[in-house]
């Protein structure tokens, strides 16, 4: 009776559906006097659908915003909508919001030209994004208002392109960014766009400006920058919709996660390293599995640019993986034959897979690789100089053996005694 | 009420095209190549035929121009808008005279090395576009091109690290020790072993080896026992070659001295008594 129970609640736990990697416990962050949360109404029911558990926290509240208790993180995401005026400042410091990312939280921001929170602005500046400061805004002349054209897309891999064709705003800020791998822009903002600030100079003239961008440090934690309220606005919605999913399930890890799992190495005919630890110039096989959290479960991922590194302070093998087999929810891939490196050392076997919006999945294992011991080298009948060395010495032996044969066998010189009597004739 | 929204939108449109700018010309400062007059500009215009040459990367574009009203936006576009990498260049405004005069200078040694790399080194023609707008109204229009005709070795590029697949590594081994082909030493084996042979004959034919001498009766099995220990020391010694560790071969040295030297010992004797 008590397993029937127990398959039925794990039957129970395995059909509710969860469409984040991780827990999906959120925190709305919002400003009641620049929008109503019923602004936002599809966005954030969408969110529900997918079993988001929000909780809201209005900028003018007076209850102070808890995003810790102790060292423990409270909210696995925030979304942090535009927010006018400066207290907010205090009640979420830069310090704050960084904290909370790098101790994996996921981040999902939103300015507008009329409220970029100083908090905000210093913790994507930390990032390498620069988002237009407050007053500045975006503005196309040329084409009358800011229309999205499939060239400003970036392709990031965060989101399809098909969705980023059809996105309307009405106002939005421009960020510049930095030159950093970990940045992913998505959108940039149209060519014949600038931003406007009365008495200024533009903040960003044409595609150096980006509506929207992301940004993942090296624990996956994520954040996505949205330069426009209106991405999130019922009112926007019908276009902007698919766009602003897309983005939200990136951010908040239902899409492009990865990880890499079931790393080895061995020699060609299977033996471990432990049973037999490598020395130089040994074939061995590297294979690591990978899988891919398809807002389900995990399933296998394809793709042709992992690598494989063997290095010692630099790398003495960087190989591309071939696909091999697949078991369950893994796909394997694998270097095939190759010989380690003629140098003695310690060596790490790595795979880091490091690639524009999906997770980084790193594999490392350090193993020694011992020099050849005095008896491993090639003996001297394997090198064909010493063949005249060894035909002279075994020649010699076999004239030795066939002298001392012949000496002692030869005709005995036999010194008779001579008949020494006088003749006494 | 169709009918007003479509002259609305002509209207805005033909207003839209009715901004224009003059007295545009390319100079090239500090340089004497001659400037290059394009008069008005319009939304019209169509790009210079003739790239922009420049041979050195020190040299400057100046696009000059004169607008009737202050604008809101003038800016150069350079770069590739195929590859949707641009660099935006503002033109600065002065006022002379009445007379509202922009520049927008664009010093080639100040682009983004990206754009550089595929100019110089790919040999990539740069597009200038240039975007002029007032409240409402304003167009963009590809201007000129611009050819880099400097030497590669001029400039060297840095490509900035992205997350991707790299370039794949093999280890180079040493290489290996040369040695002569197998063939050749073959034959050296073989001349060897062949002077060993005429050695033996030649003491054969010379009348050295008469097997007179041979040991006969019970010394026979003392000659056999003589002959066979040095040639068990020749084995013993064979195999420390091969592999056999220097203790074994001590231990089997020494097994083999004891009665090596006492049969080889008897045997000799008899042997020195015999010749005597």
């Amino acid at each position: 009776m008590l397993s029937i129970f127990i398959t039925f609640f794990l039957f129970l736990g395995g059909y509710v559906y969860a469409a984040s990697v991780h827990a999906s416990k959120t925190l709305v962050f919002y400003d009641e006097r620049l929008d109503q949360l019923d602004s936002f109404s599809n966005f954030l029911s969408d969110l529900k659908d997918r079993e988001y558990e929000l909780d809201y926290y209005s900028a003018n509240s007076t209850a102070d915003i808890e995003l810790f208790e102790g060292e423990n993180r409270l909210y696995d995401n925030l979304i942090v909508l535009p927010v006018k005026g400066k207290h907010i400042n205090k009640l979420v410091s830069d310090k704050t919001l960084l904290q909370f990312y790098n101790d994996g939280g996921d981040i999902l921001s939103v300015t507008s030209p009329s409220a970029v929170p100083d908090s905000i602005r210093l913790f994507l500046n930390q990032l390498g994004i620069f988002p237009s400061p407050k007053g500045y805004e975006l503005v196309d002349n040329v084409q009358g208002s800011l229309k999205i054209d499939s060239s400003d897309f970036r392709d990031s891999r965060i989101c399809a392109a098909k969705y980023a064709s059809s996105i309307t705003l009405n106002g939005a800020s421009s960020a510049l960014l930095d030159n950093r791998e970990q940045i992913f822009p998505i959108l940039a903002a149209p060519r014949t766009s600038y931003t406007k600030a009365t008495g200024k100079d533009s903040w960003s003239v044409g595609s150096q400006g980006f509506l929207a961008t992301a940004f993942q440090n090296l624990k996956n934690a994520r954040v996505a920058w949205l330069g426009s309220v209106d991405f999130l606005k019922d009112e926007f919605y019908g276009n902007n919709g698919n766009f602003v999913q897309e983005i939200a399930k990136w951010v908040f890890q239902e899409k492009n996660v990865i990880k890499s799992v079931d790393a080895s190495h061995f020699h060609v005919d299977g033996t471990s390293y432990d049973e037999v630890p490598y020395k130089i110039k040994d074939a061995v096989i590297y294979e690591v599995g990978f899988s891919e959290w398809n807002g389900e479960k995990w399933v296998p991922f394809i793709t042709d640019d992992v690598q494989f590194e063997l290095r010692m302070l630099d790398p003495y093998y960087r190989l591309t993986l071939k696909p091999g087999r697949q078991k369950d929810e893994i796909q394997y891939y694998t270097t095939g034959e190759f010989r380690l490196p003629d140098h003695h050392g310690v060596f790490t076997f790595e795979t880091d897979y490091k690639r524009d919006g999906f997770s980084f999945a790193v594999q490392r294992d350090v193993r020694p690789i011992r020099n050849l011991a005095h008896s491993e080298y090639a003996r001297s009948w394997d090198i064909s100089n010493a063949a005249v060395y060894l035909s002279s010495i075994f020649s010699v032996i076999f004239a030795w053996v066939i002298f001392i044969i012949f000496f002692i066998t030869a005709s005995p010189v036999v010194n008779k005694p001579m008949n020494t009597n006088k003749k006494n004739n | 009420m169709k009918l007003l929204k479509a002259l609305g939108l002509l209207a805005l449109t033909s207003l839209g095209q009715a901004l224009t700018i003059k007295d545009a010309h390319f100079t090239f400062p500090e340089t004497d190549a001659r400037g290059i007059m394009m008069g008005s500009i319009d939304y019209e215009t169509k790009k210079l035929n003739q790239p922009l040459t420049l041979q050195s990367l020190d040299q400057t574009i100046e696009l000059n121009f004169a607008s009737d009203s202050r604008l809101t936006q003038a800016t150069v576009l350079l770069g590739l808008p195929d590859q949707k990498l641009e660099q935006a260049i503002q033109a600065t405004l002065t006022e002379k005279q009445g007379l509202l005069l922009y520049r927008a200078k664009i010093p080639i040694n100040q682009l983004s090395q990206h754009l550089l790399h595929l100019a110089v080194n790919e040999k990539q023609l740069l597009t200038g576009s240039l975007v002029v707008s007032k409240e409402n109204e304003g167009f963009l229009v590809p201007l000129f091109d611009v050819k880099l005709e400097v030497n590669e070795t001029e400039f060297e590029y840095v490509k900035p690290k992205r997350l991707e697949a790299k370039p794949e590594i093999h280890h180079v081994f040493s290489a290996e020790p040369k040695t002569v082909p197998w063939s050749f030493a073959q034959i050296f084996s073989f001349l060897v072993v062949l002077v060993t042979f005429g050695l033996v004959v030649t003491w054969m034919s010379a009348g050295a080896i008469t097997w007179d001498g041979l040991p006969r009766g019970f010394d026979t099995i003392f000659f056999l026992a003589f002959v066979g220990s040095v040639i068990g020391f020749e084995f013993i010694f064979i195999r420390y070659y091969i592999g056999d560790s220097i203790f074994d071969t001590l231990k089997y040295t020494f097994l083999l001295s004891i009665p090596s030297l006492l049969l080889g010992t008897h045997f000799l004797r008899n042997w020195g008594k015999e010749l005597r």
